[in-house]
């Protein structure tokens, strides 16, 4: 886990215990999302890499 | 006025979890869409099994094009409930030289390569489809946005896949959740339109092939590779024993037949593959 990860799962924290998303065709609440973060490296490495190319892709936008 | 009949046009759709509720949603809306551009068979619910996908494919009429709405993984495009496939290698027969549009997870790996491989126009993803519940609607819209086009007439597939990326950069702005748009970024960077594209590969051999033969790189065996290495190996341990040989005599600057032997070896190799580009790249 490094600070990117850290954000992600502060980002997730504010959610509300109905909000969901699709993963590969299964659903995760926030809450499950953390919990994969944290004990499923290729997750995390997928959602981090997913996350990092968005800002990269808003910051070049700017 | 043209006179020729709209394509036929199959689509299917498994729907037995959260995930293949909204999938199956996006597909009706595809179908209703497109109605007035494509005549259609549908394969829905409990009636998108493998047994009645491989029946319509083989009796019903000619469909041109396969648009199925569910989960996939590299090896295929998975069945209601999750047993098995409809469509993978072992039934790819059917598909042959069709157009296979899939918002599957994965498909583009290996079975959209497969498919590529026979012929087929292949529109999926080479990684997982991500989605979010906060704005469910703009991904069943980018989804669907290429098989719009071919149902209006586009088969261009280069200008299919720009529309494609044009469409999910026009969503990613007006999504108002930035977890929507990291996944619509992601969805819109594992797309892959084989046709537009040649397939990729991570392995060394095939991408070699791929550069020396083109698109018949994907027709090469493990064998191959196999051969391939092993005239290598075979022509460096003749050159390192010919060197050895010479070295013993005290003259091997002389020009050996053995030498000679050699050169002319790796410049029948070198001809060949210049022939071989010529010829598959035209092909």
């Amino acid at each position: 886990m490094d600070e990117v990860d850290e954000l992600i799962i502060n980002y997730l924290k504010n959610k509300d215990a109905s909000w969901g998303w699709f993963f590969g065709g299964t659903r995760l609440s926030a809450k499950e999302t953390i919990d994969k973060l944290k004990t499923d490296k290729e997750f995390r490495k997928k959602v981090k890499q997913a996350v990092i190319n968005r800002l990269m892709e808003e910051v070049r936008g700017e | 006025m043209s006179s020729t009949s709209p394509p036929w046009v199959l689509f299917i759709a498994p729907e037995f979890d959260t995930a293949t509720h909204y999938s199956k949603e996006w597909c009706d809306l595809l179908v209703s869409s497109t109605s007035k551009f494509v005549q259609h068979g549908y394969l829905e619910g409990t009636g998108a099994t493998r047994e009645n996908v491989e029946r319509m494919l083989t009796q019903g009429p000619s469909y041109e094009a396969v648009v199925f709405y569910n989960h996939g993984d590299e090896n295929g495009l998975v069945a209601q409930d999750g047993e098995g496939y409809v469509l993978d290698e072992k039934n790819i027969d059917l598909v042959k030289g069709k157009f296979i549009y899939t918002l599957a997870c994965l498909a583009g790996r290996k079975y959209g390569v497969k498919a590529w491989q026979q012929g087929c126009k292949f529109i999926g993803y080479d990684d997982v489809f991500g989605f979010t519940e906060d704005e469910p609607e703009l991904f069943g819209e980018a989804a669907g946005f290429g098989f719009e086009l071919w149902a209006r007439g586009l088969r261009d597939f280069k200008k299919i896949k720009e529309a494609m990326i044009d469409k999910f950069n026009r969503l990613i702005e007006i999504a108002k959740s930035f977890w929507t748009k990291v996944w619509l970024q992601h969805d819109r960077d594992h797309l892959v339109v084989y046709d537009a594209e040649r397939p990729s590969s991570k392995c060394i051999f095939r991408r070699l092939a791929l550069w020396v033969f083109g698109s018949f790189g994907w027709q090469f065996k493990r064998w191959h590779s196999l051969a391939a290495i092993l005239f290598g190996i075979g022509w460096g341990l003749t050159a390192h024993d010919l060197w050895v040989e010479i070295c013993k005599s005290g003259t091997p600057w002389r020009i050996h037949g053995g030498y000679i032997g050699l050169a002319l070896m790796l410049l029948s190799v070198f001809l060949s593959i210049g022939i071989f580009r010529k010829v598959f790249r035209n092909a």
